[in-house]
Order: C-alpha cells, then sequence, then structure tokens
C-alpha cells in the first residue's frame, strides 16, 4: 500500500520560490515585449560603457562593470522592474560604485605587484585624440576616485550639483568642494605639463 | 581659467567616451539571458526560514491538540458492599468448623 501525500499545487509554487527564490514574474513579464530590463540594457549599454570606461580607462573592465550592474539590478529586482523608482539613477550610481571598487583594488594590488607596462595604443586610437586631449586625461589619472567621478559626471554626464550629491549620496557642499579641488589639481597638472 | 580648463575637460572626456563605438563592444548579453546565479549563503537562509515555520506549525498542532496522553481504562464494575460502608469487599472467614478440646 502506498500513502501518497500530495501538496496542492500553489502551496508547491510558494515553497518552491521561498526555497530557491525563483519569482514568478521573473523572466516572464506580465506584458507584451521585451522584459523592461532588456530594453534598458540595449537602450543604456552604449552610454554606461562609455561612463565606465572614462573611470576606469579600459574597455573590457568597463563593459564586466556595466554587466554586472545589469545581472545585480536583474536579480535583485526581476525582470519588469516595476520596484525601481528611477531605473537610470539607479544604474548611473551602480557603475559609479562598481568602477569605485575596481579603481580601489586596482590601487591596492599596484601598492604590492608593480604595474604592468600600458598597452600601446591602437593607431587608430592615436589619431582619435588629439594630444591636448591626452594631456588633459593623463591630468584626470592624478585626481582620487571621488574627484573623478565627480569630475565626469559633471562635465561627461552633465549632472547638476544635486543630481551628482543624489547618485554619490554625499552633500550638495561635498560635491562642490571636490569639484573645486579636482579643478585645481587640474590646472596645476596641466601648467605643468606645459613647461 | 576655469572656464578654459572646463571646455578642456568636456573636449578631452567627449573625445575618450567616443572611442567607444558599438562595433567596439562584445556582443550583447541581455541581463535575462543568463542564468541567476544565486549564493550558497542565500538557499541556506531561505532554507533555514523554511524549516523555522515547519517547526512552528508542527508546535503549533502538537500545542492545540487535546491532551489525551493516559490511555482510558475501561470502567470497573463494583458490587456493592453489603455493609454500604467500604467500597471494597473485605473476605470475611468462614466460621471455623474445629472442634472444641472439651469435645474429644
Amino acid at each position: 500500500m502506498t500513502l501518497t501525500f500530495r501538496l496542492p499545487w500553489p502551496l508547491l509554487r510558494v515553497l518552491r520560490c521561498v526555497v530557491f527564490g525563483a519569482s514568478t514574474s521573473r523572466g516572464t513579464p506580465q506584458r507584451d515585449g521585451p522584459p523592461a530590463i532588456n530594453e534598458l540594457y540595449h537602450a543604456r549599454r552604449l552610454s554606461l560603457v562609455r561612463l565606465a570606461v572614462l573611470m576606469v580607462d579600459d574597455l573590457p573592465t568597463a563593459e564586466d562593470v556595466v554587466q554586472d550592474v545589469f545581472a545585480a539590478l536583474y536579480q535583485r529586482h526581476g525582470a519588469d522592474l516595476r520596484t525601481v523608482a528611477d531605473p537610470h539613477a539607479y544604474l548611473t550610481a551602480g557603475v559609479m560604485n562598481a568602477a569605485r571598487s575596481v579603481l580601489r583594488r586596482r590601487r591596492t594590488a599596484r601598492a604590492y605587484v608593480p604595474p604592468p607596462p600600458p598597452p600601446a595604443p591602437a593607431a587608430e586610437d592615436e589619431a582619435l585624440l588629439p594630444e591636448d586631449d591626452q594631456e588633459v586625461l593623463a591630468a584626470l589619472a592624478r585626481l582620487t576616485v571621488r574627484q573623478r567621478q565627480v569630475v565626469v559626471l559633471r562635465y561627461w554626464s552633465e549632472l547638476s550639483e544635486r543630481e551628482i550629491a543624489e547618485v554619490l549620496h554625499v552633500s550638495r557642499g561635498t560635491v562642490k568642494s571636490t569639484a573645486n579641488r579636482a579643478l585645481t589639481i587640474l590646472r596645476d597638472a596641466l601648467s605643468e605639463s606645459r613647461r | 581659467m576655469n572656464a578654459d580648463i572646463e571646455r578642456r575637460l568636456r573636449s578631452a572626456l567627449a573625445a575618450q567616451a567616443a572611442r567607444v563605438t558599438p562595433e567596439r563592444l562584445r556582443p550583447a548579453v541581455p541581463p535575462t539571458a543568463v542564468p541567476v546565479r544565486r549564493p550558497a549563503s542565500m538557499f541556506l537562509r531561505r532554507a533555514g526560514w523554511v524549516a523555522a515555520t515547519l517547526l512552528l506549525v508542527a508546535v503549533t498542532i502538537v500545542t492545540l491538540r487535546p491532551t489525551s496522553s493516559q490511555p482510558q481504562q475501561p470502567p470497573t464494575m463494583e458490587t456493592p458492599s453489603p455493609s454500604g460502608s467500604s467500597g471494597a469487599p473485605s473476605p470475611s472467614s468462614p466460621p471455623s468448623p474445629s472442634p472444641s478440646p472439651a469435645a474429644r
């Protein structure tokens, strides 16, 4: 004689969701068309990789940063993104935080291991970048991570002080003083290079 | 002076960003195309919650059950005693038929 114990199907689904974390809405959007996160990915990927490149200086790392940020967003909020108030601000902040982690790890590693020789830039890259731009980008490397974040968000993303403060979770006064300090360092570095 | 620095900054950042073109990017892999890998700690935490919930349910069920721990004994049939005072009948010894010494 076999004793069968059958749980009702909804209860089984709830148990499976609790144990394995599989949301019923994850991967199966409620509306027609591709999931919202995929649309956002295709729309914002290029601009976010550019933002990350301005922070970490190399393309493969920048692509990894952006991919990780989207993966974290999907893992935390699912595919439809209903629980995210402002996905664009969320992504910008995510890229900034991930880039800061990369730069800190890189600087810690450089304290113990001598840095490898920088890769030779491709000929087309050399042709694309004027000498003046190369000087400015070299001066950017002298900034701290926080100063670089503020400069990139201010002069490339064209965010206001208030928006930068929200993305970086600091006060507006901190943004203003950090930007002033960064401009002073850049001015000194560029005047040095002109001598 | 700041205006000049700002202009140069904008120019340099735009030039650096423009080097990243769609052709140079790796093939796009949308987030939903990658299986979500959850850390083992999250699985253990969820399993712990399930175990705690089941334990709570079990304790509740055991607590709310009617307590009938001792098996019920069948009622004993009591025979009324002649005296009516004591419940347990005392065995009465029959009168001894032993002959008296004077009878020998």
